[in-house]
């Protein structure tokens, strides 16, 4: 499931920038991140990063003011490692008055899924470690 | 336009459409900050939310906002008519005869010893909440889904893939919902299990329950009802006008389907 495009996510947190500089950091220098700014001047930092589960494969971003608060954490994209597929077609379950009349279609797009699906624990673990890494490499650049 | 956001402690989708591109996003930003707002009242693990102050502090009247006295109540009704089944108070809950709460207009006064932990119906009952306020605004297709727990309101009927049990990776059942919710409670992905205080005992949890209601806060707590299978669950879900869907596997490993009530 793809939720946002980079331009996106980057505007949606951070609405009155003007630019986004890319920059490295030399704990992580494979990290995207990038330095916002306005009128010349920083704004807070932006990061795009993936976590892997065991069974799902997550892109996020997080957008960090530069006193190191968390602004806004998006996903970008979600995407479960294997799998996916409807095994057979006699299981379309008719429950009475909240279902739709309409059949369903065949190899109708699996969008919405009702089933326990995973905590996102690993993304607040990626967003405290980049956070981590804000206060320790970027914070006293600004 | 289709947004998630990691909340409550999984992932919280809002989808919906709308004439145009800012209107949605308005629309999404609002739900995201409903959400967001009612986190932060519900939050077993967060010492300063509403739920842990009546957890620490019983026996005295507290003020509590609109939305936790409406869950409260909802808990406390349905844990009555289920005889105890429903049960959102945590196993170090000191058990006792008393009344678990009361009710007044000075507020809500836990009894002593009681501690509630909303994590099995809170979800469900975001999503309801989250449904509502963007019913507030000029948009269609409604469906907010939280880890599983759908809810869909403006919509000409919307696919809901539910998972095989036995290999989770894949779908096993889909419903074409119109309105009302869908939750699904099981132990594939993370171990579950549940507290049945009939037993006062740990249950494992390896069938898929799905629960239709007309709120997603009702089919989030049927859930729990319907999995420790007991006898009365036919009769609670046709209290609420709710069905519950049950897939697990057999002696041969197929897939097992039952239908409730």
């Amino acid at each position: 499931m793809h939720y946002l495009d980079l331009e996106e996510a980057q505007k949606l947190t951070f609405p009155s920038a003007q630019s986004f500089e890319p920059t490295k950091t030399t704990k992580s220098p494979d990290l995207k991140a990038w330095q916002v700014e306005r009128d010349g001047a920083p704004i807070g930092y932006f990061f795009v990063d993936n976590v892997v589960g065991k069974h799902e494969y997550i892109t996020y971003s997080l957008g960090i003011s530069l006193s190191g608060e968390i602004l806004r954490v998006e996903i970008l994209d979600y995407r479960e490692t294997k799998g996916g597929q409807i095994r057979d077609q006699t299981w379309r379950e008719q429950f009475v008055s909240k279902t739709a009349k309409d059949p369903l279609e065949v190899g109708v797009d699996i969008k919405n899924i009702s089933g326990a699906t995973l905590s996102c624990k690993h993304v607040t673990e990626g967003v405290r470690n980049l956070v981590q890494l804000f206060n320790s490499e970027l914070r006293e650049a600004s | 336009m289709r947004r998630a956001q990691p909340l409550l402690g999984t992932f919280f989708e809002i989808s919906l459409e709308s004439a145009d591109k800012d209107g949605a996003i308005k629309a999404i930003d609002a739900g995201f900050r409903e959400a967001k707002r009612l986190e932060r009242m519900l939050n077993f693990y967060d010492p300063e939310s509403e739920i842990s102050r009546l957890n620490s502090f019983p026996e005295s009247p507290r003020l509590v906002s609109p939305e936790v006295l409406e869950l409260l109540s909802f808990c406390c009704e349905l844990s009555e008519e289920s005889d105890g089944l429903f049960d959102i108070s945590t196993p170090e809950s000191i058990r006792s005869e008393e009344p678990t709460m009361l009710f007044e207009k000075e507020g809500v006064t836990f009894r002593r010893g009681l501690k509630v932990n909303l994590g099995g119906v809170a979800k469900g009952y975001v999503v309801d909440k989250v449904t509502e306020r963007l019913l507030d605004y000029p948009v269609t297709e409604i469906v907010v889904n939280a880890g599983g727990d759908l809810r869909v309101a403006r919509t000409s009927g919307v696919p809901v893939a539910i998972r095989d049990p036995r290999e989770p990776e894949n779908f096993a059942a889909m419903i074409n919902l119109a309105s009302g919710a869908i939750a699904t409670s099981s132990g594939y992905f993370a171990l579950s299990t549940l507290f049945d205080p009939s037993s006062n005992s740990l249950v494992n949890h390896r069938d898929s329950v799905s629960v239709v209601a007309d709120s997603c806060m009702v089919a989030d707590a049927l859930t729990k009802i319907v999995s420790l299978k007991s006898p009365i669950a036919d009769l609670i879900l046709s209290s609420y006008d709710a069905q519950a869907l049950v897939l697990g596997a057999g002696q041969a490993g197929e897939l097992t389907r039952e239908s409730l009530p």
